[in-house]
């Protein structure tokens, strides 16, 4: 009977809940908690490895929590397979258990944080040397190419920070990572607020790059098929910005 | 055999599957070439005097890797109870597929009364269990270390089969192209 089932599927949430917990002590390394998931170290048949698991949100009715967390766990992983496809760096998939709510993903290990290579050039700095300002140049141009690739494989990535992406200086080359708020949109209006989340990520991380950022979008503008409307719905978003002084 | 134990010891890889609900589930790979005996294995196989392993053509396989990933998934449906195919092991045999289509899959990475090599996945509830070397005495050939699946699989194919574009393949191993494939083809 359809009652007996939809029990025995509660009961089976919650015990898979549990009993990911459980095993989440053993040999998993916890590395973050945020609002939407634990992200844990892990090893995966030998491979470095992240494991995503996303919590159950008791408040929530439980048929509406699981509908939204399996969305949001196929949004994410579609838009990872997605990059891919279009020769954009993203950590491949190597498991996806939708009843516990967890994805094991590749570790991306060659390169750094953009955040920590930026702290570590310093380019806010008024004296930076020439050879600061030529490496913040070059992480710019591949940041504001990458995501011009991005939005022309009409993916936007919902959440870009610093700490979202990952340079290899040595090759030039910028991975995109967390899609937990990604999703598929052609609209110039999706890819304007996606860059606008990253000005706004950026300038309060790195202050003083206001010109470097410039750059980016330039690098952006000129690699896009679309960049002068997308660049255009970036101005309007600024203005409508919070923090706007009701003026003129 | 003592000699056969040996060898295959140091030439098959034993894994455990960490990822599923029960305490101790292990997958055992080992690659054979110079293979003699493919349809009588076939036989074995559906006769079931062969039950806890599948038994593979390497041609699609992007590397044990591939296969790993495939097992865990098989194993995550069967725990799950949300097998599409029969049983455990036929559930393997369609994870290693991202299509939908269950004799596709078969037909695609299943043994072939023509095959010349074989990858076996042996699955089996402790690390050391005479169950793999069962298996693995029935196939006759020689076994090599599991690397030596680049050559035995035609990666033109693969990238056919598995619709990889080239700049995929810059910036990503087959492997990884593949297994983020099977993995996600419910959702994608």
């Amino acid at each position: 009977c359809g009652l007996h089932d939809k029990m025995e599927q509660v009961e089976r949430v919650e015990k898979g809940a549990d009993a990911t917990s459980k095993k989440a002590r053993e040999g998993w390394k916890l590395i973050q908690q945020g609002a939407e998931a634990r992200i844990y170290k892990a090893d995966f048949f030998g491979r470095p490895s992240i494991v995503k698991e996303r919590f159950v949100k008791s408040y929530r009715v439980l048929a509406l929590d699981q509908k939204l967390t399996q969305r949001r766990m196929s949004q994410e992983v579609r838009s990872m397979a997605r990059c891919r496809k279009n020769g954009i760096r993203a950590p491949a998939v190597y498991h996806l258990d939708p009843q516990k709510r967890v994805i094991v993903m590749e570790e991306i290990t060659e390169g750094l944080l953009l955040k920590e290579h930026v702290f570590h050039l310093n380019p806010g700095d008024k004296d930076a040397p020439a050879s600061v300002v030529e490496a913040m140049n070059g992480l710019v141009a591949a940041l504001g190419r990458t995501l011009a690739r991005l939005h022309d494989a009409d993916i936007i990535h919902g959440d870009l920070t610093t700490s979202n992406l990952f340079f290899n200086p040595e090759k030039g080359t910028i991975t995109f990572l967390d899609f937990g708020l990604s999703f598929v949109s052609g609209l110039a209006e999706d890819k304007g607020v996606d860059l606008y989340v990253l000005e706004r990520a950026f300038l309060s991380t790195h202050p003083c790059t206001e010109s470097f950022f410039e750059r980016l979008l330039e690098s952006y503008s000129k690699a896009s098929k679309n960049g002068k409307s997308v660049i255009h719905k970036l101005d309007e978003v600024r203005m409508r910005g919070r923090k706007r002084s009701m003026v003129g | 055999c003592g000699l056969r134990e040996a060898m295959t010891a140091e030439q098959y890889q034993c894994y455990k599957l960490e990822f599923c609900e029960a305490a101790e589930r292990w997958v055992s790979l080992a690659l054979f070439q110079g293979v003699s005996n493919a349809p009588k294995l076939r036989a074995d196989v559906t006769s079931g005097k062969i039950s806890s392993a599948v038994l593979l053509d390497p041609t699609h396989l992007a590397g044990g890797f591939h296969v790993l990933a495939a097992v865990n998934q098989a194993v995550m449906r069967e725990e799950g109870r949300q097998l599409k195919t029969k049983s455990l092991l036929s559930e393997v045999i369609f994870c290693l597929s991202a299509s939908t289509n269950i004799s596709e899959s078969f037909r695609r990475f299943g043994l072939k009364d023509t095959s010349q090599s074989v990858l076996a996945a042996v699955l089996h509830s402790s690390r050391s269990s005479n169950e793999v070397t069962t298996v693995l005495d029935q196939i006759s050939g020689e076994m090599v270390p599991l690397d030596a699946l680049s050559s035995l699989h035609s990666s033109e194919e693969i990238k056919k089969v598995f619709k990889i574009p080239p700049e995929e393949s810059e910036i990503s191993s087959l492997e990884n192209s593949v297994v983020t494939r099977i993995v996600t083809k419910d959702v994608t």
